[in-house]
């Protein structure tokens, strides 16, 4: 019986600078190792029936990525989660293991924490306020059919601000779904450009992806 | 400095580079120790980029085999990119090692392979990055950071001598560890490095550059190699005499980013019983051993499912001379299919090229096929004693044409001893052949057009090779060669046959390092300074470093590169025994200025030293 098994998994420490091309090569090689019984595709070049959901930008941690197999006989959650998790390399940890809820088309937002290092972070807050209460934040994005511009104000829901030892804290929403997906780099790069603005390094960490209506994506 | 704080420093800085997976470790396979518990730390020093080093295999069974031991740690470092480079001198980043990303200059022993000569400015640059002082006679009596080398340069170390505390000769599964006990229990005792090094030196294979004085007569030839004290003559090269048994790797680093060899390899075997002239492998790998095939059978199972990698391939200077090819294939191919594996079969030769082995490979993939027939005319061939034939040749096409390959690869090299004009035209003559040959299969494959790329290199003659006492040929004369190669293609072949060649600079650079003497260390060192960094890719090269480095050192590379050196002269290498004998290969190239071949080490002993070194027959 075939059967279909989502995975959330963390990628964190050293695992951030995986990219996507090679992190989905990476699974590919551990599953070889687990040995678990995972579908091939027809045709004449069969590929292991394996999805990535969400491509994470390099240099970013998660805690919330979402891997899919297609198994050629059922197993237990448990059973698969232990077998990968016994290969996976340092910094890719499984969370949990279950059946899919949700299709994957259904993905429309995902929630990251930007950490900005900053000596005075209540000054670095009022900056933030002032940057977000502007009226409209228009910049060029690259999409596949080129440049356009649009409006980060109309798709940013700043959920939470902290303002820590030595660094501002940002709970931030943004669209992550096949139409519209903004990277939280892509803000806080235009935040970083505005007069009188200076932080150190930003830390980027996705901790939840969502469905359109904004419950979590399984 | 710890771990913390290279990572916190290189962190901001990674994304701006390219592949930054390469600067962090952390892969599938690596290991990770507690330094505390260790007696040696050992830094593998790759001299080249991540994407290369990764693939070599001799660092593969080396830093398993070290790491077996509890008291050593072995850790992986390579060349930083130039954009990575710029980044960490900068911002004062020293050279780290990938599994603990800690300083090398906090390791004990350093060792680099030396898989190619246009990889020694990077060792100086790697050095430098390090902070470890480039040469060995500036590192004080301390114990630390011993620098060493293996691989086939060593056979020649001599241009790169001022650089390293010793070199290993030879094989190093054994002698390694030998060498990092003795290493261990020297720390132990409290030892310097000048006590070290003199008990190294009495471990086989092992040669201290710097117990030998010397002198050079008026016209720059060697006049003496002087050992000091007591310090052997001759330093011997060591080898593994039970290859079926020596130590291989159950399992490989794997990467995340691509790599150039990106797969399980197994060697097959290791010699080659060929004798080709030009061709240094086939004479410093001697003896000629192999693996049995259930040893190869079961090293291939146990990598494919440690490391999950899709591709299989058999590392060997010529895989066909297995004796037992067919039974290995047969083995090899049942496993990889029921793992879905697939297998690739780099070198085999056009003469053992059979319809049978065609068919294995049929089952294995169809992509091109590369042969090398190395010289255009069976009269230049006899010379090289690269023994295949034109009809060898062409039937190896034809199987191949038969078989649904539309794409063939063919090795050539120019500027060999006694070539010809007539030689030249030989080369474009093969390659025309080759281009009816696919017209004439009436099975073709329809819409596909035949492709033969047809890559020249320049020869370089190599120590311990006959040919080691032949002139490489000029500027001028390899412009004149491939000139008339190019007019030699028929114009009608025009888009079907592709021809490239090597820069020439690079391949007289190459000449020049690796028959080149002690004085060359200074060149090495000011071509550095001069802004020399990966010389052997032709996009990086800067020929003016070097030219300016030969200038301010008063030597010319034409010495080194384009003199015929007499058979009584006292080579750089001569004080190291790579088991060959002197008058073997004078004997060899006597014969091939008559172009009168040697059969191959089944076929006929023909005396080259050595099994009387070895203490046994080799077949």
């Amino acid at each position: 019986m075939k059967t279909t098994v989502r995975m959330k998994f963390a990628k964190t420490g050293r695992a951030k600078y995986i990219s996507h091309l090679d992190l989905m090569r990476c699974f590919q090689r551990c599953i070889r190792r687990s040995e678990l019984p995972i579908a091939y595709s027809e045709g004449f070049h069969p590929h292991m029936q394996l999805i990535l959901a969400a491509a994470l930008s390099l240099g970013f941690e998660s805690q919330a990525e979402i891997i899919e197999l297609q198994l050629k006989e059922a197993l237990s959650f448990e059973e698969v989660k232990s077998r990968m998790q016994a290969i996976l390399p340092e910094g890719i940890e499984i969370l949990s293991c279950y059946a899919p809820q949700h299709k994957m088309g259904q993905m429309g937002f995902a929630e990251y924490r930007v950490t900005l290092p900053c000596a005075d972070s209540a000054a670095l807050h009022e900056q933030w306020e002032e940057f977000l209460s502007q009226p409209q934040i228009l910049v060029e994005k690259k999409t596949k059919r080129g440049l356009r511009e649009i409006d980060l104000k109309a798709q940013t829901e700043c959920l939470e601000v902290t303002e820590g030892d030595g660094a501002l804290m940002l709970l931030l929403r943004l669209p992550a779904g096949n139409a519209v997906n903004v990277n939280p780099s892509l803000l806080v790069d235009t935040f970083g450009k505005m007069e009188g603005v200076s932080f150190g390094f930003p830390a980027y960490r996705r901790l939840k992806l969502l469905t359109e209506e904004k419950s979590e994506f399984f | 400095m710890s771990i913390i704080s290279i990572l916190s420093k290189i962190e901001p800085l990674l994304l701006q580079v390219q592949k930054p997976s390469q600067y962090i470790g952390g892969e599938v396979g690596s290991i990770i120790k507690d330094k505390e518990k260790v007696d040696v730390r050992f830094a593998f020093c790759f001299p080249d980029t991540y994407e290369i080093g990764m693939s070599h295999l001799g660092m593969k069974i080396l830093y398993s085999l070290t790491n077996e031991r509890e008291n050593f740690w072995c850790e992986r470092v390579f060349a930083p990119d130039t954009d990575f480079e710029q980044l960490m001198r900068a911002h004062d980043i020293p050279l780290y090692a990938l599994e603990s990303l800690e300083p090398v200059r906090d390791f004990d022993m350093i060792g680099f392979t030396l898989q190619y000569e246009l990889a020694y400015t990077n060792i100086l640059n790697m050095l430098d990055l390090a902070r470890i002082p480039l040469c060995a006679r500036d590192r004080g009596d301390s114990l630390a950071q011993m620098v060493f080398a293996g691989g086939p340069c060593v056979c020649n170390p001599e241009p790169i001598a001022d650089f390293f505390d010793f070199f290993i000769l030879g094989e190093g599964e054994e002698v390694n560890l030998e060498v990092m006990d003795l290493y261990a229990q020297m720390k132990k005792e409290g030892a310097g490095r000048r006590e070290f090094l003199q008990a190294a030196a009495r471990i086989e294979g092992v040669y201290v550059p710097s117990l030998y004085d010397v002198t050079y007569n008026e016209d720059g030839t060697i006049a003496s190699v002087c050992p000091r004290g007591d310090a052997s003559k001759t330093i011997r090269k060591r080898i593994i005499k039970d290859f079926d048994k020596v130590y291989y790797p159950e399992t490989f680093v794997v990467p995340y980013t691509e790599i150039v060899h990106d797969r399980s390899v197994v060697e097959v075997l290791r010699g080659c019983i060929r004798g080709c002239r030009f061709c240094q492998a086939g004479f410093i790998y001697r003896p000629f051993r192999e693996k049995q095939p259930d040893t190869i059978c079961k090293q291939a199972q146990d990598l494919c499912r440690n490391t999950g990698y899709e591709d299989l391939s058999l590392s060997s200077l010529s895989t066909s001379d297995h004796s037992r090819i067919d039974e290995m294939l047969t083995k090899l191919l049942d496993i990889t299919e029921e793992k879905r594996v697939s297998m690739s079969l780099p070198s085999l030769r056009v003469d053992n090229f059979s319809d049978a082995l065609m068919e294995k490979i049929k089952r294995i993939r169809k992509s091109g096929l590369t042969f090398a027939p190395e010289a255009g005319t069976q009269r230049l061939r006899d010379v090289i004693n690269k023994n295949v034939s034109d009809e060898e040749i062409m039937r190896a096409a034809k199987v191949a044409f038969s078989g649904g390959y539309f794409n063939v690869k063919l090795y050539f090299m120019m500027g060999l001893p006694t070539e010809t004009d007539e030689d030249i035209a030989g080369i474009a003559e093969i390659a025309d052949r080759i281009v009816e040959l696919f017209f004439e299969n009436p099975n073709r494959p329809r819409g596909k057009m035949v492709q033969v790329s047809v890559s020249v290199a320049t020869f370089v003659p190599k120590p311990f090779t006959p040919f080691q006492f032949e002139p490489q040929a000029t500027e001028e004369e390899v412009r004149h060669k491939q000139e008339h190669l190019v007019n030699s293609i028929s114009p009608r072949n025009a888009r079907r046959v592709k021809v490239s060649w090597h820069e020439f600079r690079i391949s007289q650079l190459e000449g020049v390092l690796a028959r080149g003497d002690r004085r060359l260390s200074q060149v090495i060192y000011e071509a550095w300074r001069n802004g020399s960094r990966f010389d052997s890719w032709s996009d990086r090269f800067q020929w003016e470093c070097w030219e300016k480095a030969f200038a301010q050192c008063g030597l010319a590379p034409e010495f080194y590169a384009s003199r015929r050196r007499s058979y009584d002269e006292v080579l750089p290498w001569d004080h190291l025994n790579y088991l060959v004998d002197k008058p073997f290969l004078i004997r060899e190239n006597e014969k091939a200025k008559e172009a009168r071949t040697t059969p191959h080490c089944r076929m006929n002993c023909s005396g080259c030293g050595v099994n009387r070194e070895v203490g046994r027959a080799c077949f």
